[in-house]
């Protein structure tokens, strides 16, 4: 009786650890990894601008919550709450790609300049007057 | 929207910005949850006191990785509803005008998923050579845009959420 108290305990006590360990996993499940994340679209600019002037809810289906690899030229670097925010811009396109920067990017960020031509990987959230990205890192 | 954005083309008081910031605060005594946003596109006519403001509800990033696929998926589905917005009017434009006050009144209207209520908020507004920056916090009732919160985390979310807002307007002409 005794000996059966004694596995009951421990059972239960095992159960319960797994059972934190795996909640406490799940809570703090890291966010995807962008830096070594495959992009799922390789796009240009205009590319982009195109097809969410074209159809925005399509262009929504396909592209938001995906990582996104986009090249173009840098029009403007700026902060915003302690975040850097990178704006792409290519000829021919009225549309922007607006990009707010991982914070583990703050470094890579001084060493650009307005003008040049910058690669960057970001997930897609969507379209206003511009497309944005979220948790974008520079490739480029 | 884009309606409202061509109504304001004559004039020549419109600022704007599209990198507007806005967070949200939920304090519960299980947890803080706490998601940033400084992909906001807001507008504003100074002429009239027309305020647009549009949302992007991806652009909200948390902390936890699970809190932000729960606020994405669950709360306010945003595969369906991707953008929130406000239209308002500010009620005491005269006085902002000249200079008499430096907190606006803004009535307006809120859309959340496929819900809208009235809103009245008080922001602080900054008028300098040119911009124009509108500063504030007020609460959303999430029961009333039809969020609902499975009973098991019901204790971790709040049911009034702070929301703040900081948009450094532009003028319209100069890009």
């Amino acid at each position: 009786m005794k000996r059966l108290t004694y596995i009951l305990g421990v059972c239960i006590l095992v159960g319960v650890l797994l059972v934190s360990f795996v909640f406490i996993k799940m809570y703090n499940k890291p966010h995807k990894d962008i830096a070594n994340a495959q992009p799922e679209f390789v796009v240009s600019v205009t590319e982009l601008a195109e097809e969410f002037q074209t159809d925005e809810n399509e262009a929504n289906q396909k592209y938001l919550d995906n990582v996104l690899q986009v090249e173009g030229e840098l029009a403007n670097i700026s902060t915003n709450n302690g975040k850097s925010v990178l704006t792409l811009r290519q000829e021919g396109s009225t549309i922007q790609v607006i990009c707010t920067l991982d914070v583990s990017e703050n470094k890579k960020v001084l060493l650009l300049k307005e003008g040049q031509q910058v690669t960057v990987k970001g997930i897609c959230t969507g379209f206003l007057m511009d497309i944005m990205l979220v948790r974008t890192i520079i490739v480029n | 929207m884009m309606l409202f954005f061509s109504s304001f083309v004559q004039s020549q008081e419109q600022y704007f910005t599209r990198q507007g910031y806005v967070s949200f605060y939920s304090h519960t005594p299980v947890e803080d949850i706490k998601a940033d946003n400084n992909q906001v596109l807001s507008i504003v006519d100074f002429s009239t006191g027309q305020i647009a403001i549009t949302i992007l509800m991806k652009s909200f990033t948390f902390e936890k990785a699970l809190m932000q696929e729960h606020f994405n998926e669950n709360y306010v589905e945003s595969d369906k509803y991707p953008k929130a917005s406000f239209s308002g009017i500010i009620t005491n434009l005269e006085a902002l005008q000249n200079g008499e006050n430096g907190v606006a009144q803004i009535s307006g209207q809120l859309t959340i998923k496929d819900a809208t209520n009235p809103v009245t908020i008080e922001s602080k507004v900054t008028i300098e050579e040119d911009t124009i920056t509108f500063l504030g916090k007020f609460s959303v009732t999430v029961a009333a845009y039809n969020i609902k919160i499975p009973a098991i985390v019901r204790r971790n979310i709040a049911k009034e959420v702070e929301v703040s807002f900081n948009f450094v307007h532009h003028p319209y002409n100069q890009k």
